[in-house]
């Protein structure tokens, strides 16, 4: 799905990325924390990262701008029941490739 | 097997709908805030619709609680046996599957499988039709059978209704003597069987 251009991403001092795997019950586990740039490395290469911070609406534009930057045209989806309760919404591809996800935490899912 | 009519209200998941789903990916960041506020509800509603259901599901469906199959790319259509009396879908891969494993559910079936493709807009790419959301309810209409709902990515729902439902996970190269002229191991050979119906 064609997407709007993101809004402009807080300062990165409030926001932090982490490279991320996904364990099996589907929560999202932080590897290390890595750069936007080095993020979006990782995205094109078919890596998952993670967006975390207080802010979920700062959470997802920055998620957008990596997942626009990696892959163009992206589209959102939520967790699924079944995926675990540490599950989190994301960013993708439209379609693949790439592989992975852009994460980003809510209000009340968080990283581990 | 007794033939039924569903009614519209049917058609749809019932806690993430394609409406939902689709407000999610507004581009308008009010819209989404609410929706992804009421994704959070509708998996919390749906959860504790799975508890209630849960005592009455056969074994196989309880799988469907701790397996998830978003994002497995639809490699084999919903599809009924020439008998009527058994279903099967086959997705590969998923968010947390490698892209080598294949599922391959297959359904004993209390009626026939639909598969609805709404006429109004869908906003996503019809390519790489993947799985997105399921749910497993009960249908009055079929006098408490079981129906499992599933939204893919071309926006098309598929209606299974069934009395159990077997869940098969196979290694991808498992299968490749099936379409090919390969004899397959053993292994092989009983996932041909199984894809074979």
């Amino acid at each position: 799905m064609a997407k709007m251009r993101p809004k402009p991403a807080p300062p990165s001092d409030q926001l932090r990325i982490y490279e991320a795997r996904l364990d099996k019950d589907g929560g999202v586990r932080r590897v290390r924390q890595v750069s936007e740039v080095e993020a979006i490395v990782l995205r094109k290469g078919g890596g998952n990262v993670v967006v975390c911070g207080d802010s979920i609406k700062h959470n997802r534009r920055l998620a957008q701008s990596i997942e626009q930057q990696a892959s163009g045209r992206w589209k959102r989806h939520e967790p699924h029941a079944s995926a675990g309760t540490d599950a989190l919404p994301h960013c993708q591809p439209e379609t693949r490739p790439p592989e992975g996800h852009t994460f980003y935490e809510t209000n009340n899912l968080k990283a581990r | 097997m007794k033939q039924t009519t569903s009614k519209p209200d049917d058609l749809d998941l019932k806690y993430f709908t394609r409406e939902l789903y689709a407000k999610c990916n507004s581009t308008d960041e009010e819209v989404v805030d609410r929706a992804e506020a009421e994704w959070e509800k509708a998996i919390k509603d749906y959860r504790g619709h799975l508890r209630q259901l849960q005592p009455k599901l056969p074994r196989g469906a309880r799988l469907f609680e701790k397996i998830s199959l978003h994002d497995a790319e639809l490699i084999d259509e919903p599809r009924a046996s020439a008998s009527g009396q058994w279903g099967r879908i086959a997705v590969a891969g998923g968010m947390v599957f490698d892209k080598s494993t294949i599922h391959l559910l297959r359904y004993e079936l209390t009626d026939r499988i639909r598969r609805v493709r709404h006429k109004v807009a869908w906003p996503f790419s019809r390519k790489q039709v993947q799985w997105l959301y399921d749910e497993i309810d009960i249908s009055g209409e079929l006098g408490g059978c079981f129906v499992h709902r599933i939204l893919f990515s071309d926006g098309s729902i598929a209606l299974m209704p069934f009395k159990d439902v077997h869940i098969q996970a196979w290694p991808s190269e498992l299968l490749q003597g099936i379409s090919a002229h390969n004899e397959p191991n053993t292994s092989g050979r009983r996932a041909r069987a199984a894809m074979a119906d």
